[in-house]
């Protein structure tokens, strides 16, 4: 019981120390060292109990799940005082005026407008040709990788197929992210074309 | 904050927002159905439950199915699998060449498996009912996205520690969805990362093993599979019968802390024929370790699985780390509720991108539609288990006509109500439609778990739509008061 219990203690005393420094406003170095030292043991804790890959599994799920009860619980608090001080502040027309403007929103007949349609079109656009540049571009570097990588066959295999999704969805919000997106398109294709050239001038096993 | 750092933010929000939009409807699919997979072992007993359970098996029985399902089958199958019995699934069924039949206690098979709702739930899930290969690439571009969503969320949210633990409710809906989704985000960073690098692996694995075949290795796809999974041993002059009570013995004298969950008998009835026992090791991810034993029980060697190759290892972890497979009943239910709230992410996404349109048009309906749509859509595809009609089917009509109905009514408030309440009525209805099937005095708990389980959300879900329709009557009132 005390594997499961004491773990769990520490967690939670961790997440707990690590709101309590969210709030304060002074003195907050020493919480936030006390923070780090609260999850370092708290990790060694779960690790001692249910070995490394479980015991680092359970710290994240935990912590996850700790900090996002205890938000839902001091909301709750958050809410109370804050409609207090919004009814001192705000006067019962005002209210009122909220109140209609939420109903009047709500059973107004729905607008069809299209000026944003050709906003969508152009994205949808830029993500068809940006997804399959950016997957061709990671494949050919995670390709070069498994060549330049030293090591086991099955290491370096592994890590490129790791890596692959990470480059391909980074490459694409890269992309996505950029106000002209023709010239890094432009540049992942050079790169890609010059990374498959050298992948069939070395075709051999690494 | 500069102007260079403050635009770099603003991008990396618009690409998060863009990005998110369009995967956002077949995301929140793969998260809702993925928060229920993991609990598909207790689903298949729930929607299956007369099948003899149990925990013990000898080398007897073993043999005695093993014979019997030879001479159901046309064709001697190249593996023929014996699952073992296990905590989560104490029922043995042997396999092969798509042939599946449960193994009672005596050895005699007994009812074969059905292909019901749950099968529906971890396809729709794994590659959301499309052709199998590439149904499965396509849920994985989806875990790659998930991944890139992360990290362009996170770069997008530059008071990450500032915000840590707010969650401002009673302002506007729009900060109220934004806080949701950032609080609920950051904190599950870990695990959703972790859930959308294993799914991606998964689904994409295929397509990397044939670029890499294609590159290195003359298009032999089974090169590279051998060259990180480790290749099948050669075994000659193999006898024909296979004596199980030796390889268990071996098998614990070899490896003690191995705990067999299923066997496959290879290249059955050929002088190459060897056994593969399946056995997980305590504290490891890894799915199994493979023990390969000759007919006699001698034992060959073992895949490396646990002791490999690192890249080994974790390839052959992936599979418990995504579903949440280890540790126990427990672990399975922590999943589902991080799950669960990657599902709320995905929804309070495009909320927050609805809420600040500075109009509302049929997308909202529509949004609501698969929000509160698809629960429902998933709970009477439940009465596929009491009825013959597909599941899938079920699931689509059920779907279409929420979407028809949310375009009708033209409220969002209102069809949001209105999905809650119907899909509690049908979680309600289900779980007596089972308790009346298969008996309110059935001996197994899984059974009274998962039903109980669904009157609970039932009737919660049924108390949150009379909730709702109390607070727009009283503002109603109120407004209309005034007007």
């Amino acid at each position: 019981m005390t594997t499961i219990l004491l773990p769990i203690f520490f967690n939670l005393l961790t997440i707990l120390a690590l709101w309590q420094t969210w709030r304060t406003r002074q003195n907050k170095t020493a919480k936030r060292i006390g923070s780090g030292l609260l999850l370092i043991a708290s990790g060694v804790l779960w690790q001692q109990s249910y070995g490394a890959e479980f015991g680092l599994t359970f710290l994240a799920i935990t912590s996850a799940l700790m900090a996002m009860m205890l938000i839902g619980i001091t909301s709750e608090k958050f809410k109370q005082n804050n409609r207090n001080k919004a009814e001192s502040l705000q006067t019962e027309a005002e209210m009122k005026k909220t109140l209609k403007a939420k109903h009047s929103n709500q059973f107004k007949p729905r607008q069809v407008t299209f000026q944003a349609w050709p906003i969508y079109a152009r994205r949808v656009g830029t993500f068809l040709v940006a997804g399959p540049v950016t997957f061709v571009f990671s494949t050919v570097i995670c390709l070069l990788l498994v060549m330049a990588l030293p090591g086991e066959l099955a290491n370096t295999l592994v890590i490129a197929a790791f890596m692959l999704p990470i480059m391909w969805s980074l490459g694409a919000c890269w992309i996505l992210s950029q106000p002209k997106r023709i010239r890094p398109s432009m540049i992942m294709a050079g790169v890609s074309m010059v990374g498959s050239m050298i992948l069939i001038m070395i075709p051999t096993v690494p | 904050m500069d102007k260079s750092n403050n635009s770099w933010v603003k991008r990396s929000l618009a690409s998060h927002s863009w990005l998110g939009l369009f995967v956002a409807a077949v995301m929140f699919l793969i998260c809702l159905t993925g928060s229920f997979v993991v609990l598909f072992e207790e689903f298949e007993r729930w929607e299956q439950p007369n099948v003899e359970e149990y925990l013990n098996y000898s080398p007897e029985q073993i043999e005695t199915a093993v014979d019997e399902f030879l001479l159901r089958v046309e064709q001697v199958p190249k593996s023929l699998y014996v699952v073992l019995p296990t905590k989560e699934v104490p029922r043995i069924h042997i396999a092969g060449d798509g042939q599946e039949w449960f193994v009672n206690r005596d050895g005699r098979l007994s009812d074969a498996p059905v292909e019901g709702w749950t099968h529906f739930l971890k396809e729709m899930h794994i590659n959301l009912h499309l052709p199998q290969t590439f149904g499965i690439i396509v849920v994985g571009i989806f875990g790659a996205m998930l991944c890139g969503l992360i990290v362009s969320g996170i770069i997008a949210h530059p008071r990450i520690f500032k915000d840590a633990f707010i969650w401002r409710r009673n302002k506007s809906e729009r900060l109220n969805q934004v806080d949701l989704h950032n609080r609920l985000s950051v904190w599950g960073t870990p695990f959703y990362l972790m859930i959308g690098l294993t799914g991606a692996f998964i689904g994409l694995v295929s397509i990397f093993i044939a670029a890499s075949a294609g590159v290195f290795f003359n298009n032999d796809r089974d090169a590279v599979v051998n060259a990180v999974y480790g290749a099948e041993p050669k075994v000659n002059q193999s006898q024909q019968t296979i004596n199980y009570s030796k390889a268990f013995e071996n098998l614990q004298q070899y490896a003690p802390n191995a705990t067999p969950i299923y066997l496959v008998i290879q290249n059955k009835g050929t002088d190459h024929q060897f056994l593969e026992v399946a056995a997980t090791l305590p504290g490891r991810f890894i799915y199994s370790e493979l023990y390969q034993l000759r007919s006699n029980g001698e034992v060959i060697s073992h895949q490396g699985m646990s002791d490999g190759a690192a890249g080994r290892q974790v390839a052959y972890s992936v599979y418990r780390l995504h579903f949440g497979h280890f540790a126990g009943f427990p672990v399975k239910v922590l999943y589902v509720a991080l799950g669960l709230c990657l599902t709320v992410i995905c929804a309070s996404g495009v909320n927050i991108w609805l809420s600040r349109r500075k109009h509302q048009n049929f997308i909202n309906d529509l949004w609501v539609a698969m929000v509160w749509g698809s629960p429902l859509a998933l709970a009477s595809s439940m009465f596929s288990i009491f009825t013959s009609v597909p599941a899938l089917a079920v699931f689509l009509v059920t779907l279409t006509l929420t979407a028809i109905t949310a375009l009708m009514i033209k409220n969002a408030i209102t069809s949001k109500r209105m999905f809650q309440l119907t899909t509690g009525m049908v979680l309600l209805i289900v779980a007596l439609l089972h308790w009346q099937t298969f008996g309110f005095n059935h001996p197994l708990p899984v059974v009274h778990g998962i039903n109980v389980t669904l009157v609970l959300v039932g009737l919660f879900l049924l108390w949150q739509a009379r909730l709702s329709f109390k607070t727009s009557k009283a503002e109603l009132v109120e407004v209309r008061s005034e007007g």
